[in-house]
């Protein structure tokens, strides 16, 4: 992390490469498909702290979501339902055309649809963009956290249908884990809602946030239900629900500068290259598809819904990366259902890997050269 | 550029222009957001104007033209409501004030446009912190002398107008102890302050023509004076208010430069001189430092008077006049304004109650979108 730290800041001030880059590529230099000197385990001792890690930050983008924007601008509502579907749709038809399982091409659509919550976070963090593409992704990003993380409980059901055969499992299962997610959201919101009127100073926001995270935590692993959810509603309900003038205003938690470089290079550790290069030309076809798909959908809704063609662009380069969200999703999945297509998994990963790769520099590229929104100094 | 020809307007009809702040509802600090409240207006043609202004966090609004209080405050009613729509649209906030309390200058970006990048090479930093929002108000004037006469003699109630919209006591995050900080940035450029004291149209060309051939100014818009004429309008133009917290502040103030217009043309209770500029600067100190607390000199009786004791007196002054433009209503809101408090009082009295800053600009913008008037909290 010292090592990554220098390099970041270093290649971020003289060629003004994503950090959320550097991280990764750093994390697969000496990680599993490198040097191997770390080789984090996320389903297994890592696991608790990437869950806290991308708590905390889905927690604090649930703060960020403005969902009254969709009722006053109908096109950014059809922009974001669009994306979602037309990204499973494509997604889940080249996956059917390379011969995989339905259950397993649909688990790789719903995957698709995500938009790494980190990246956007840290992007908009470190380039300290301000505007309406940067507003809007942080929008989009959450809705697609919400669309995947929900469609993946739906997913979790069919699978005990098709690869365990526990129908009861998959009625229940996804149902309890909404409503004990939902729960641990609704206490942490109250909380927070509580806390809130007593923080004014951002290190003791920073202190609160941290506590409700691994609080959020703890009682997700003891419920069994989702941290992801929990704290990305929790955070939502305390936006939504909060008496204006009680919120406390401002800037990103510091706090999520070392927990989101943590991630990236845990993340970018986990991967391995191998196996998944073998299916080249299916894998070429499934990153094109959502590529294209994500930022034709953003350009097609630009001009309705109130944008030039160029922040259209940009706003759909930002919607590309994935990363811990998608990466976690995919081991989840595979250790809950070890029948799971080892060769869609293969393809799976290898997308994550891509956009985690090229996803941030896109996405600068989207927030910088083509809307305009970094801060002058950065 | 030469001067442009005087083009008579009708006597005493008005124009309003106002710079607003654009917000992001995120954290209430100023969000670059001008090109797609533009954009969002596109060719639509409509009565009143919108326009860039020099950082992308500003627009301008400017009215067309008006008689009365009842039709100007109707239009800006209306500027207030397509606004509002659009700031829902986009998902931003719109509010009055002068300056915005917490903004850093280094943050703004200076929008698109040759003019503005000119200004920006010019002044260098100067630029971003010109980053605050005034009001101007047109004054029509059917004759080019008498405009220039007008204008001088109304540089003696200037200070009265400071006091009434000053909005801006917070800067960058702290209290300034002005009433109206927006006038220092405005002071930083070399061509501000006050218009040279010449009372002819002949005179006031010959030495445009000076400052012209000696390339300090390509055109009036480089003169940041607080009152100016505009010779593409007929009219004079009034620059030192604050953009009010609410637009029946704004109507009001611009319907009392009329009144004072019309007492100024009818009654020519003194004949501008050099006189009135001998207090001009230490007048405009007071009433930028401590609002209609500040004390003045009056030019003529060198007497010292409380500014808001110097309205009420106008005001009783112009009652006649008042009455004879249906300005009445407008002039209450003058005298409410002078007793009870500006927008810098309101601003100060919420923070003073443990108000943050972020949401002290959430109810400006509030205050700006529903139509209020600043009522002071009480203690």
């Amino acid at each position: 992390m010292l090592l990554s730290a220098a390099t970041a800041d270093k290649l971020f001030r003289t060629r003004r490469i994503p950090r959320a880059a550097t991280y990764v590529v750093l994390g697969m230099v000496f990680g599993t498909s490198g040097l191997n000197w770390i080789s984090p385990d996320l389903a297994g001792t890592w696991r608790p702290f990437v869950d806290v890690a991308l708590g905390a930050v889905l927690f604090q983008l649930g703060q960020r979501l403005d969902l009254m924007w969709l009722r006053h601008n109908k096109w950014l509502a059809a922009t974001s339902l669009l994306d979602a579907v037309a990204t499973f749709s494509v997604v889940f038809w080249v996956m059917m055309l390379t011969r995989m399982l339905a259950v397993s091409s649909a688990l790789v659509a719903i995957v698709a649809v995500s938009t790494s919550p980190a990246v956007t976070i840290c992007l908009t963090m470190e380039a300290q963009s301000r505007g309406q593409v940067t507003e809007r992704l942080l929008l989009l990003t959450g809705l697609n956290t919400i669309f995947t993380l929900l469609l993946a409980q739906v997913w979790i059901g069919w699978g005990h249908l098709e690869l365990a055969n526990h129908p009861f499992a998959a009625v229940f299962h996804p149902l309890y884990v909404l409503f004990g997610s939902t729960l641990v959201g609704l206490v942490i919101a109250k909380t927070y809602g509580f806390l809130a009127r007593f923080l004014s100073q951002r290190q003791d926001v920073s202190l609160a946030h941290l506590a409700l995270v691994l609080v959020a935590v703890q009682t997700a692993y003891l419920l069994k239900a989702s941290p992801f959810l929990s704290l990305l509603g929790a955070g939502l309900v305390y936006r939504t629900c909060a008496k204006e003038g009680t919120r406390p205003r401002g800037e990103y938690d510091p706090l999520l500068y070392p927990l989101q470089a943590f991630l990236f290079l845990a993340v970018g550790a986990s991967i391995s290259l191998q196996g998944w290069l073998v299916a080249v030309p299916a894998f070429a076809l499934l990153v094109i598809s959502r590529g294209l798909v994500k930022i034709g959908v953003a350009l097609i809704f630009s001009r309705p819904s109130g944008l030039a063609l160029r922040q259209g662009l940009g706003l759909g380069f930002g919607l590309l990366p994935m990363s811990a969200l998608a990466c976690v999703l995919a081991i989840d999945v595979s250790a809950l259902f070890p029948a799971f297509d080892s060769r869609a998994r293969l393809m799976l990963l290898g997308m994550i890997a891509v956009f985690q790769l090229v996803g941030p520099p896109l996405a600068r590229l989207g927030l910088g050269r083509l809307s305009g929104e970094c801060h002058p100094m950065q | 550029m030469s001067l442009a020809m005087f083009s008579v307007s009708e006597a005493l009809t008005l124009g309003v222009e106002l710079e607003l702040q654009l917000l992001s509802k995120q954290d209430y600090d100023l969000t670059p957001q001008a090109p797609n409240v533009l954009r969002h207006f596109g060719r639509r043609k409509m009565g009143w104007d919108i326009k860039p202004e020099l950082t992308s966090s500003m627009i301008e609004v400017s009215t067309s033209i008006h008689r009365g209080f009842d039709s100007l405050f109707s239009e800006l009613t209306e500027i207030c409501e397509h606004l509002s729509t659009c700031a829902r649209f986009l998902n931003i906030a719109i509010c009055g004030g002068g300056a915005h309390p917490f903004q850093q200058w280094s943050d703004q970006q200076i929008f698109d446009k040759p003019r503005f990048r000119e200004i920006s090479t010019r002044y260098g930093y100067l630029a971003k912190q010109f980053t605050v929002f005034g009001q101007h108000v047109h004054l029509g004037c059917s004759d080019k002398n008498e405009a220039l006469i007008v204008l001088h003699q109304l540089s003696r109630y200037v200070p009265q107008f400071i006091a009434l919209s000053a909005s801006s006591p917070f800067v960058q995050g702290c209290d300034t102890g002005f009433d109206s900080a927006r006038l220092n940035s405005v002071f930083a450029f070399p061509l501000s302050g006050r218009a040279p004291l010449v009372t002819t149209w002949d005179e006031f060309s010959c030495f445009y023509e000076k400052m012209n051939a000696k390339r300090i100014v390509k055109s009036m818009k480089d003169f940041y004076w607080d009152l100016r004429p505009k010779p593409e309008y007929g009219t004079i133009e009034l620059r030192v208010c604050d953009t009010p917290l609410s637009m029946r502040t704004a109507a009001a103030l611009a319907i009392y430069l009329q009144v004072l217009g019309r007492y100024l043309i009818l009654e020519k209770p003194f004949i501008p001189s050099e006189d009135l500029y001998t207090v001009y600067a230490f007048n405009r100190f007071q009433a930028s430092r401590f609002g209609k607390e500040g004390v003045i000199v009056d030019p003529q009786t060198e007497e010292h008077r409380n500014i808001a004791e110097d309205i009420l007196d106008t005001l009783r002054r112009i009652e006649a006049h008042a009455i004879d433009l249906r300005a009445e209503k407008a002039c209450r809101i003058i005298q409410a304004i002078a007793i009870k408090g500006n927008g810098a009082e309101w601003q100060r009295a919420l923070v003073q109650n443990g108000t943050s800053l972020p949401e002290l600009v959430r109810r400006q913008a509030n205050l700006w979108t529903e139509g209020g008037i600043e009522k002071l909290p009480e203690n």
